[in-house]
């Protein structure tokens, strides 16, 4: 790539080399107490379908392989929530805040201290039972959330957002 | 933050302003708009089913439609008669609402552009709309209808500023107060005297005519129509988000541009077919109502433009303001050697997301029907210190470009058309290689188009089919930079790039790894060590 540039490109900080945090160890858990909430009923309810003595096999076959092909469907999901959880990690650099995410689609946005509008932190109930918190970042530009960190501990949540608010600040008015 | 608050609310000395009675003709236009656009699948169900009924006469659809044009004309003297505006020291107020009342506060700080319009019933008047947008949320901007031209103007010159409207006027050196989170714009701008206002270019009827044809006929049928109903606003959001869908947007990523491609085609066919002759006339029409007699002019950091026909159109934005400047250029504009220009300001979505366009095209502020020097001559003037002719361009990767791109569409098609195969004859999947063939010289096309490259402190990206559109943008205005990568493009070596700018977001599929994060580097490494103000 072409670069006509006073600083040496070779010597800029690399985001390549950002070593990520995995989230809060409390987050897998709650990731799949979440899948739990709706797969175990329906998982039970399969299970079910084939101790019963269904009596027309049209229908018996039926009820069996709809229950296989959901469960398998639901364990997959379960495994798919499980390594998604694990794959993603935070870093906090002295100027930006980086976030990885994505099992198939790895995707790591890296927002800078100084482009954050506002910040919110949200916990819903199942988070709140594992002492956990989401973290909202709103830059200009965007209707919508532009950074989300998921399965943030509650108070490095609030500690997070605090120092990155009194980075913006302090810079902005520079 | 709750103390200053106070303390500003009481600095105010200002008294309440009401506008002229003849806003009331703007509150019904714009409430019969409303009414229509948003009643008129109801109201012709509700005809419909009145019609087939044995009992309808026509005298009392007539008498409904009075009740209704009468209860719309009550709704606008009330909006009229509580409207109230203020203009403080460092804010606007406005106090407007019949049943939900509502008290807006807009710091000077926060306006991203005032647009003041003199619609053509407010002319004889001297009258005009001031809208204020600012970057916040949607639906807060401010219109404040009925204002005397001379007065909107100094307004908008004192807000725009962000002195003190009521204070000494034409010179605003130090009454400027520096508050806490008061910010500076690039060093020596606020520096330059106001009042030498300095003219930059001006059009004569051919490049109106010219622009009619270079730009995208939709918009400007759109807006001819919506001449008539007073502000055209609506028209021009609608039909704007429609032609952006089809082709004009910035976004390129490979299926996206498949689809609009598709749009394209399918448009250009229907046009071509039926109207050949009409459509460009009537775009060349468009322009004339909205671009006759440009202007565009510089005033310190203040860049200014006046044009209209009927209703003249006064734009305006500080150059710290820009977020990026973009060149279009459609095939027509090719063969006329015509470029048209955009200044991008933020804006409360960007758009193309959220498919909502509304807020892009309020806040784009166009530089029609330029030859390429007057373009080049007139970027260097918005962005300092660019040097756009030494930029080389990086291309993305043709191959996975092509064939994904291919992919994008030959897959459903091959999905689709499998159970047929399988069941009635193979015969039914002759189509996809068919159509694989037809869409490798599109996607080549396209390919050839996207590129992008740096130079200086500014980042270009081109993206394209038969024209281009260029965006240019201070590298330090970048708000965030995202970088995602399939597991293909992880052992590849390639990557997506999405870069968030405050006016809209730019793609970049498949670009080499190395690039990307280079890119990505020095667009943070530029964003965090600036000390200048993104806005």
């Amino acid at each position: 790539m072409f670069i006509n540039q006073q600083v040496d490109s070779e010597t800029l900080p690399r985001a390549q080399s950002i070593r990520m945090q995995a989230m809060a160890p409390p987050y897998v858990r709650e990731v799949m107490s979440q899948w739990a909430l709706f797969a175990v009923p329906l998982l039970v309810a399969g299970v079910i379908t084939w101790l019963l003595p269904l009596s027309p096999l049209p229908l018996k076959l039926a009820l069996r392989t709809g229950a296989s092909v959901i469960g398998l469907f639901m364990i997959g999901l379960g495994f798919l929530l499980y390594h998604q959880a694990k794959a993603r990690g935070w870093a906090l650099r002295e100027h930006d805040v980086a976030y990885r995410s994505g099992l198939v689609w790895r995707k790591t946005i890296i927002l800078p201290f100084t482009r954050v509008q506002h910040a919110e932190v949200t916990s819903g109930p199942l988070q709140r039972r594992f002492g956990l918190a989401t973290l909202k970042f709103y830059t200009a530009g965007g209707s919508s959330v532009d950074l989300k960190i998921t399965g943030l501990e509650a108070p490095q949540a609030r500690a997070l957002r605090d120092h990155i608010l009194k980075n913006s600040d302090s810079r902005g008015s520079e | 933050m709750s103390d200053s608050g106070l303390k500003k609310q009481a600095a105010c000395a200002e008294d309440w302003h009401r506008v002229s009675p003849v806003s009331l003709v703007f509150y019904l236009f714009r409430f019969v708009r409303q009414f229509v656009v948003q009643g008129l699948p109801g109201l012709i169900v509700l005809f419909a089913s009145a019609a087939s009924s044995e009992k309808f006469r026509l005298s009392w659809a007539v008498a409904a439609v009075v009740v209704l044009l009468i209860l719309l004309a009550v709704i606008a003297l009330l909006s009229y008669l509580r409207f109230r505006y203020r203009i403080c020291a460092d804010r606007v107020v406005v106090r407007r609402g019949i049943l939900h009342r509502e008290e807006l506060n807009i710091d000077f700080d926060r306006v991203q552009n005032i647009n003041i319009k003199e619609l053509f019933y407010m002319r004889p008047f001297g009258l005009s709309v001031m809208g204020i947008d600012t970057a916040g949320s949607q639906g807060k901007e401010i219109d404040i209808a009925g204002i005397p031209v001379a007065l909107a103007r100094e307004y908008r010159n004192a807000i725009l500023d962000r002195r003190n409207p009521a204070g000494p006027r034409g010179s605003n050196e130090s009454d400027m107060e520096q508050g806490g989170a008061q910010v500076a714009g690039p060093v020596g701008q606020d520096s330059i005297p106001q009042g030498t206002e300095r003219l930059l270019l001006e059009l004569d009827n051919r490049d109106v005519a010219l622009y009619g044809l270079t730009t995208n006929f939709l918009l400007w049928i759109a807006i001819a129509f919506g001449a008539f109903f007073g502000a055209g606003d609506y028209a021009e959001k609608t039909l704007g988000t429609l032609s952006d869908r089809l082709g004009l947007s910035g976004a390129v990523s490979s299926m996206v541009m498949a689809g609009d491609f598709l749009g394209l085609f399918l448009w250009g066919l229907a046009i071509f077919l039926s109207v050949v002759v009409i459509l460009p006339l009537l775009s060349v029409l468009g322009a004339f109502f909205r671009y006759h007699d440009y202007r565009l002019t510089v005033d310190g950091s203040n860049y200014r433009y006046e044009s209209g026909l009927l209703t003249r159109h006064q734009g305006s934005v500080k150059q710290q303001k820009i977020q990026a400047v973009v060149w279009r250029q459609n095939a027509m504009g090719r063969l006329l050697g015509r470029i048209n220009l955009q200044l991008r300001q933020a804006s409360a979505g960007t758009g193309l997301e959220s498919g909502e366009l509304s807020g892009i095209l309020k806040t784009m502020f166009v530089v029609p029907s330029l030859l390429p020097s007057q373009a080049d001559s007139l970027s260097a003037e918005f962005l300092p210190d660019l040097q756009a002719g030494d930029v080389k361009w990086s291309r993305v990767n043709r191959r996975r470009f092509v064939r994904l791109g291919i992919a994008g569409f030959t897959l459903p098609a091959t999905l689709v058309l499998m159970t047929p195969a399988i069941l009635v004859s193979p015969l039914f999947l002759l189509p996809v290689p068919l159509m694989a063939a037809a869409l490798y010289p599109i996607f080549v096309q396209l390919w050839k188009r996207i590129a992008y490259g740096v130079v200086g402190a500014y980042g270009f990206v081109r993206t394209g089919f038969i024209g281009s559109t260029v965006t240019v943008f201070p590298l330090y205005k970048i708000q965030r930079i995202d970088f995602r990568q399939t597991p293909w493009q992880r052992r590849a070596g390639f990557a997506h790039l999405k870069i968030h700018l405050a006016s809209h977001s730019l793609n970049l599929p498949y670009v080499p790894v190395e690039d990307a994060r280079r890119l990505q580097d020095l667009a943070l490494y530029e964003v965090e060590s600036s000390t200048l103000a993104w806005f």
